[in-house]
């Protein structure tokens, strides 16, 4: 009897631990968005796109941004934030040594680049006040 | 829904395809839900169903979330068949009715379990009136909607995001706007409801049932496509 009501016990926590984490990674599957650093490991694996994660660090100060927009335009937005540098040169030149072209200016300050995936930009901008270099990864594959 | 950091600055609100503005018209705006693309789809569906054979054609529209690497898009989805030959202005009230069904049920969607563990974003505070603004952008024909709009400056939206708090936890149904007085000219004031702008109000939903201009193939899709990979780079 006694033993019986220990393997119940052990059963019962395993289920209540396995689902905390799965309640977890839902919450983060379908997170409305996320401020972290390379620090904050969990958000980073998590979040973060390999091309992000293999992107130079132009600067010791970076930070990323993820965001899920949904409704009628669903997209995934990934962002890394560079502070304290405008020069895009080492960036730029890794994109394109990874096959990326460099389409148009997209925005003020901005341009965009396209890879093999079509539903996939990446752009590349600066902002002067803070000095800023922002890479930005929308991903427009949910639309089709 | 959007979080703070997502907040830009109002000027840059036309020329952006996401993040979060405030207006003194609309409220908070979700520019990912304004963009209008949605709107322009399903208005080209209609232009190639009335190039198509036959007296009428199906048209679909869709609002949908996707999960982290593509892994996973939930959504719904209606499907109306239309009679050929209907005019610009019924056509117009068709998208329209069309947009509105679909995004009521995606925020119930989004609002009900086991979304809402993960999110706020069920009927958030800017997530229809967003919609309605996409729908306007296309139909309109206006060059600059937000100059109408009166967005207000990132520093002066922060205020109010910090004031009132997230725009998740300040739930609308409607499709009206939800307005959020300046905190340092109306301390006490509280959100309350605002009229939509004159242009906003041009187009009345379809609702002629009796016609038979148009029928309902498919009134209520809720649909789950499993991704694959993570983009490819």
């Amino acid at each position: 009897m006694k033993k019986s009501l220990i393997i119940m016990l052990a059963v019962l926590i395993v289920c209540v631990i396995g689902l905390f984490y799965a309640l977890q990674y839902l919450s983060m599957e379908f997170s409305d968005g996320a401020d972290y650093t390379e620090k904050d490991k969990r958000e980073y694996n998590f979040y973060t796109p390999e091309l992000l994660k293999n992107m130079p660090r132009v600067s010791n100060a970076y930070s990323f941004h993820y965001s899920n927009v949904s409704g009628p335009n669903p997209a995934l937005t990934y962002q890394v934030i560079f502070f304290g540098t405008t020069d895009p040169f080492k960036i730029n030149a890794w994109l394109e040594k990874n096959g990326f072209k460099k389409t148009e200016m997209c925005n003020k300050n901005r341009y965009c680049w396209v890879g093999q995936d079509p539903n996939m930009t990446v752009s590349v901008g600066f902002e002067e006040n803070p000095a800023a270099i922002l890479v930005k990864m929308v991903d427009k594959a949910g639309q089709k | 829904m959007s979080i703070r950091s997502e907040i830009i600055d109002g000027n840059l609100a036309q020329r952006s395809s996401y993040g979060l503005v405030y207006t003194e018209l609309l409220g908070w705006v979700d520019l990912g839900h304004a963009q209008g693309t949605d709107i322009r789809n399903l208005w080209s569906q209609m232009l190639c169903g009335e190039s198509q054979s036959g007296t009428t054609y199906d048209v679909t529209y869709k609002q949908s979330m996707i999960g982290l690497k593509r892994r996973l898009t939930v959504g719904k989805s209606i499907t109306w068949r239309l009679k050929k030959g209907l005019r610009y202005p019924q056509k117009q009230s068709v998208a329209l009715a069309m947009m509105i069904t679909v995004a009521r049920k995606f925020e119930e969607l989004q609002g009900s379990f086991p979304f809402s563990l993960a999110t706020d974003s069920g009927f958030s505070g800017e997530d229809l009136v967003s919609d309605l603004l996409g729908f306007y952008q296309v139909m309109s024909c206006m060059n600059n909607v937000f100059s109408y709009l009166k967005p207000i400056s990132k520093e002066e939206a922060l205020k109010r995001w910090d004031h009132y708090g997230k725009i998740g936890s300040w739930k609308n149904e409607t499709f009206k706007p939800l307005l959020f007085p300046d905190p340092v000219r109306s301390p006490n004031g509280r959100p309350h409801f605002g009229q939509l702008p004159d242009f906003m109000k041009t187009v009345t939903p379809y609702n002629r049932w009796t016609s038979e201009d148009v029928g309902i193939v498919d009134p209520n899709r809720g649909f789950i496509r499993f991704g694959r990979e993570e983009p490819r780079v």
